[in-house]
């Protein structure tokens, strides 16, 4: 079976999940104090696709609200993206969109998966289905996740590297 | 021909539409419907409207050709398609302005032949090394003998203790992606890490360490060393090869690196510039990659003999050996020529090498220094010198002072010297040595060439007392040293200037007590312009009268102190032409008659006479002040003389007031008459006079009034005239 390798950047606001998904389901081998250094770890995801393997490495890219700190040179070459949003947290949303309009600048369209983390946490929930509808009107596939109970992880991941495969 | 496909070039396409228009068949926007020629109307309309399009086209392909561009760069087949027009491009740049493309192109390959020539020249020299550690050296048969021990060939043995190699893993990293795309691990080489997460993080640091620091995407990050582990990086147009290295890198690696990423992108481009994440098709870039961990000779295994340092040296040893007697030579002898050039009284004419042996000739002063003493001091031996001198007169003022000292056999007293080609005397000496030493050298050489005037003889006593005659002729006003010296019979001799008011020379001569027979003197009268002279002379010529102080300072005559008035213009005038004198000042001078002149004016002023009314007479009592004003008109008319003064007493009547100011004019003018007829009696010369009748006016005198009906008073006022 051909192995594929593609490159995707995990980006979203601070403090959405990003980096507790990548340490729950990818494999990692760097320490995270390289996201506050050098802006960036990069982490594997191995997928099992129909008749392919594909390697997908992720680039953790360091969240922070303004848009200007992230490296367009990070984004150079990336097949794909994870946006991740904090769904108890409605302003990720925005931020999430104005992240989408930055990435398609610099690098053009490209495949898009939404995860909407902290799903378990349904009291605190402040993305409506409105927003989630927008999102999808986007063109975005979306996927309420828990980094914590796993739900939705692995069918984000799928879909992204089907997406660009 | 369609529109738009004429060129974008306005001109030709306009001669294109032109050519176009010439033939009628070919436009139907050219031609009438009657007859098939086109109008001329016509054919204007239709070359704007093409000349217009041509430019709206210009424009639009401009606005859409970076994209165009941008966008074939993207698809691929742009490069294709521009190689040749590139090529021929540079073609004609080579050929038309090569030194355009050379200056382009020298800071990139101008470092690069340097580092090659660099590394070439240590390429050799380690080979050199190599060899000789093999075959000159103990270790060298030490291996030979190992490997007749072990049944190994030489070579296997040299390899073994020689090369090595410290690539431990090599990889071919996708540069945009940063996705390992192939690798190559040596076979002691565990590999527990995952490469595509560590070329991943590699990728982002490089991109970290571009944007930190400003860099360009172009700049390569060739190195990362930490510890005893090196990162060695070559990057190419799409990939790039990085290796892990244990200890420091050496140049062969970065070589081996580069040449790996040149092959691998030669061969494997398409497939780079496409890589849509599938690695299969570098599968068989692995043997480039191999072939960066081959073995290579390790320098740190190899000391560097002092066989091959001698080897190398040699050649230069040999060649210093051979040429360098010839060199110590050849400075030598320079050296001498120079020296020789150096030396009054000979002049090198030619020197060199003839027939193996050195050769010089020249002239010689027989007073200047012998060349062949120069000759062995230089180090070398007269018979192997062709040397010929032929003698002449040096000019050199050493030569003309030793020539000098020849000729004269100055005493000890006496120094010779030559001073700006001027040859001078200095001392004491006996009068017949003067006398003597003069005579030579007016035979000798020119008047103007030489300076006895600092010998003196040497008689103690004379010598003072001229001292001091000179000392007092300098001191004296007047008197002006123009030379002096000592004539051809030892007399002492001075020429000077003396103005006649000064003490003459021979009062002075006296003084010291010189006689007068030693001493020639020559002076011819002038007019000093110092000012004690000058003084002098002033006092000599105006005769001051002693009341006046007069003085010279600074040119300045001042006078001070009073003199009458005709002294005064005499002096004026006469001060103008004395020399030494510039001015005059005299601010401090009173003119005495014109001080007289005011007296008497305000004497005869001050008078107010009373006269009788009804008669011409004066009333009783005022015969004596009348006596005194006839005295005072006598001073008034003497000073006014002296001071070349005219004026006019005006006799002024005043009555008392009468009631009518025509009858009052009328007395007054009779008062004033009446006192002029009592002066004319008194025989005073009646043009001096003048009359005025101020009728009731009271005269502008202290205390005197018109108050009484018969005051009847006459005043006087002096009127100057100029």
């Amino acid at each position: 079976m051909t192995v594929i390798k593609k490159k995707v950047c995990m980006l979203g606001a601070f403090s959405v999940g990003k980096t507790s998904l990548v340490r729950q389901f990818v494999t990692s081998v760097f320490s995270d104090k390289y996201l506050t250094t050098v802006g960036v770890k990069v982490n594997k995801k191995s997928i099992t696709l129909e008749t392919t393997d594909m390697d997908l490495l992720i680039w953790d890219i360091y969240g922070e609200d303004n848009l200007q700190s992230i490296s367009p040179s990070y984004l150079r070459g990336a097949a794909g993206h994870l946006l991740v949003l904090d769904g108890t947290r409605r302003e990720t949303f925005d931020i999430a969109v104005e992240i989408d309009e930055k990435i398609e600048r610099l690098t053009g369209k490209v495949p898009i998966v939404v995860l909407i983390n902290k799903c378990d946490l349904e009291a605190d929930w402040e993305i409506t289905s409105e927003a989630i509808e927008k999102m999808e009107a986007r063109g975005w596939r979306v996927f309420c996740t828990s980094a914590k109970t796993g739900q939705g992880v692995e069918e984000a991941f799928k879909t992204l590297a089907m997406a660009i495969y | 021909m369609t529109p738009h496909a004429t060129s974008t070039d306005p001109v030709k396409a306009l001669s294109e539409s032109r050519a176009d228009s010439e033939s009628p068949h070919t436009s139907d926007a050219a031609t009438t419907p009657l007859d098939g020629v086109p109008s001329a109307h016509s054919l204007t309309e239709h070359f704007l409207d093409r000349l217009e399009r041509i430019q709206e086209d210009a424009v639009a392909v401009s606005r859409v050709l970076p994209g165009a561009v941008a966008r074939c760069v993207q698809s691929g087949g742009l490069g294709e398609a521009l190689t040749p027009a590139v090529e021929r491009a540079l073609l004609l740049i080579s050929r038309r302005n090569p030194r355009s493309l050379a200056e382009a192109l020298t800071p990139s390959v101008g470092a690069a032949l340097r580092r090659s020539l660099w590394a070439s020249m240590f390429h050799f020299f380690r080979r050199v090394n190599f060899w000789m550690l093999q075959h000159v050296s103990m270790k060298g048969m030490q291996w030979r003998m190992e490997a007749q021990r072990s049944g190994k060939s030489f070579d296997e043995v040299v390899t073994e203790h020689t090369q090595d190699s410290p690539v431990r893993q090599v990889f071919l990293i996708h540069r945009e992606t940063g996705l390992v795309l192939q690798e190559a691990q040596s076979l002691s080489t565990s590999s527990p890490q995952d490469w595509d997460i560590i070329s991943g993080m590699l990728t982002a640091l490089q991109d970290f360490i571009h944007d930190s620091f400003n860099l360009n995407q172009d700049t390569p990050l060739e190195t990362i060393k930490v510890g005893d582990v090196t990162v060695l990086i070559e990057q190419g147009p799409y990939a790039a090869v990085a290796g892990i290295l244990d200890g420091s890198m050496r140049p062969e690696y970065a070589t081996r690196f580069k040449d790996a990423c040149s092959r691998i992108h030669g061969e494997f481009s398409k497939e780079l510039s496409t890589f849509d994440g599938d690695t299969a098709p570098f599968d068989t870039c692995a043997p480039y990659l191999d072939s960066c961990m081959h073995n290579l000779i390790n320098p740190d295994r190899l000391p560097i003999l002092p066989q091959t340092m001698l080897v190398l040296l040699l050649p230069f040893l040999l060649l210093a050996t051979w040429t360098l007697p010839g060199v110590v030579d050849s400075v030598r002898w320079k050296n001498y020529v120079l020296h020789l050039a150096d030396e009054p009284g000979i002049i090198v004419i030619d020197h060199g090498r003839k027939d193996g042996a050195h050769f010089i000739t020249g002239l010689r002063d027989p007073l200047a220094a012998n060349p062949q003493d120069l000759l062995v001091q230089a180090g070398f031996t007269p018979s192997d010198v062709s040397s010929h001198w032929e003698p002449f007169q040096g000019l050199s003022s050493t030569l003309a002072l030793a020539r000098a000292r020849r000729l004269l056999d100055p005493p000890d007293s006496v120094v010779l010297d030559m001073r700006d080609n001027v040859l001078t005397l200095e001392g004491t000496a006996t009068r017949d040595w003067i006398r003597s030493a003069r005579e030579s050298l007016q035979r000798w050489i020119e008047l103007d060439k030489f300076n006895m005037d600092g010998l003196s003889i040497s008689n103690a006593g004379a010598q003072s007392q001229w001292l001091r005659f000179l000392k007092h002729i300098e001191r004296e006003p007047g008197l002006s040293v123009i030379t002096k010296g000592i004539d051809t019979d030892g007399r002492f001799t001075i020429v000077g200037l003396a103005d006649p008011l000064a003490r003459t020379p021979d009062a002075l001569l006296a003084e010291t007590g010189l006689a007068s027979d030693e001493v020639v003197q020559q002076w011819a009268a002038y007019q000093s312009p110092d000012p004690r002279i000058a003084e002098k002379r002033a006092r000599h010529l105006l005769n001051p009268p002693e009341s006046v102080n007069l003085s010279v300072r600074d040119g300045v005559l001042h006078l001070e102190g009073e003199a009458p008035a005709p002294w005064i213009r005499l002096a004026e005038t006469l001060s103008k032409s004395i020399p030494g004198v510039r001015s005059l000042y005299v601010d401090h001078l009173v003119n005495t008659d014109q001080r007289n002149l005011k007296q008497a004016i305000g004497r005869i002023e001050k008078n107010v006479f009373q006269l009788l009314a009804g008669a011409p007479d004066l009333r009783p009592g005022q015969a004596d002040k009348l006596t005194q004003l006839t005295k005072d008109i006598a001073q008034l008319r003497r000073s006014a003389r002296r001071n070349n003064i005219d004026f006019l007493i005006e006799i002024r009547g005043h009555t008392a007031p009468t009631g009518a100011t025509q009858r009052d004019t009328l007395m007054a003018e009779s008062l004033a008459r009446s006192f002029l007829e009592l002066l004319s009696r008194r025989s005073e010369d009646t043009r001096l006079f003048t009359r005025r009748s101020l009728g009731s006016t009271p005269p502008d005198i202290g205390g005197a009034t018109l108050d009484k009906p018969d005051d009847r008073l006459v005043s006087f006022k002096v009127l100057l005239l100029d």
